[in-house]
């Protein structure tokens, strides 16, 4: 993955998380029946799908790095 | 004023987000190059700080679901609710709403599921209610829908008994009682049936009939 797509997938996790906390910003302030659901899916979906690429990034990393080589 | 736990867990979920939205935010706008040690700091923005948020987040929510207002937050319930509510009314439900052991909860008091996954359960079926609403009686006038809705099986006669055991003399020596307690402890008899403890709202027995 070169950088400046690795650079582009991380805004999209940035991004992606700030969506997802906002669901649970709104259903925690306005606790009514869309926001809540809303938030208990939706949001939950989008936060971990943030996480995920993140999570992706730093495998991808740590592989250019050859930091997960077998050395045997 | 912080003035329960519940209140806790939202200030916590909000700050949990807060740090977060700091962090990505940050990350956003100064575009810096991704070092090792950005990569920590993301680690918390993206991942530590939202998985906190939103255990927190969904604790505040679950308990949400539980109040009162929330129920009332479709449109069709609000007869229900605000009968409940009303301190002067008699009904079964308005009782329990007055008693603090219920409160603001009276309606998950009642209709909660109480077996071990009780709680799931109880959430799937207010999925089910969600849909319901959804597809059906969004935008339907409350006089038109009152008529149409029902309890998806009958009210069991163990949600009663989560409270009231039907062992205490008190119970037991009521000639009512007496006569049918084996059908009552089964269920096959049921406690908020006419001429029993129901109607538990003023609409129930419009639809009994």
């Amino acid at each position: 993955m070169t950088r400046t797509r690795r650079h582009r997938w991380l805004r999209l996790a940035c991004w992606l998380t700030l969506l997802g906390l906002s669901s649970f910003c709104w259903s925690v302030l306005d606790p009514r029946p869309v926001p809540v659901m809303v938030a208990m899916s939706i949001g939950q979906v989008i936060g971990t799908f943030a996480s995920l690429i993140f999570l992706v990034i730093v495998v991808a990393d740590l592989r250019t790095a050859n930091v997960l080589k077998d050395d045997r | 004023m912080v003035t329960s736990i519940s209140d806790l867990i939202v200030i916590a979920t909000l700050v949990f987000a807060v740090l977060s939205a700091v962090i990505v935010g940050w990350f956003l706008v100064e575009r810096p190059a991704v070092t090792a040690s950005v990569k920590i700091v993301l680690l918390v923005g993206i991942f530590v700080l939202p998985v906190m948020s939103a255990t927190s987040g969904n604790i505040a929510g679950y308990e949400a679901t539980k109040s009162r207002e929330f129920c009332s937050g479709c449109h069709v319930m609000l007869p229900y609710t605000d009968d409940a509510a009303t301190k002067t009314s008699t009904t079964l439900a308005a009782l329990h709403a007055r008693n603090e052991s219920f409160g603001d909860e009276n309606c998950y008091g009642c209709h909660a599921d109480y077996a071990m996954f009780g709680a799931v359960t109880t959430k799937l079926v207010g999925l089910k209610h969600a849909y319901y609403y959804g597809t059906r009686y969004l935008g339907v006038p409350v006089e038109e829908a009152l008529g149409t809705f029902h309890l998806y099986a009958p009210f069991p006669n163990k949600n009663c008994m989560h409270c009231h055991s039907t062992e205490l003399p008190g119970f037991v020596e009521l000639p009512d009682h007496r006569g049918a307690l084996e059908e009552i402890r089964s269920g096959d008899h049921s406690c908020v049936g006419s001429g029993c403890h129901g109607p538990v709202h003023p609409f129930s027995k419009e639809l009994n009939r």
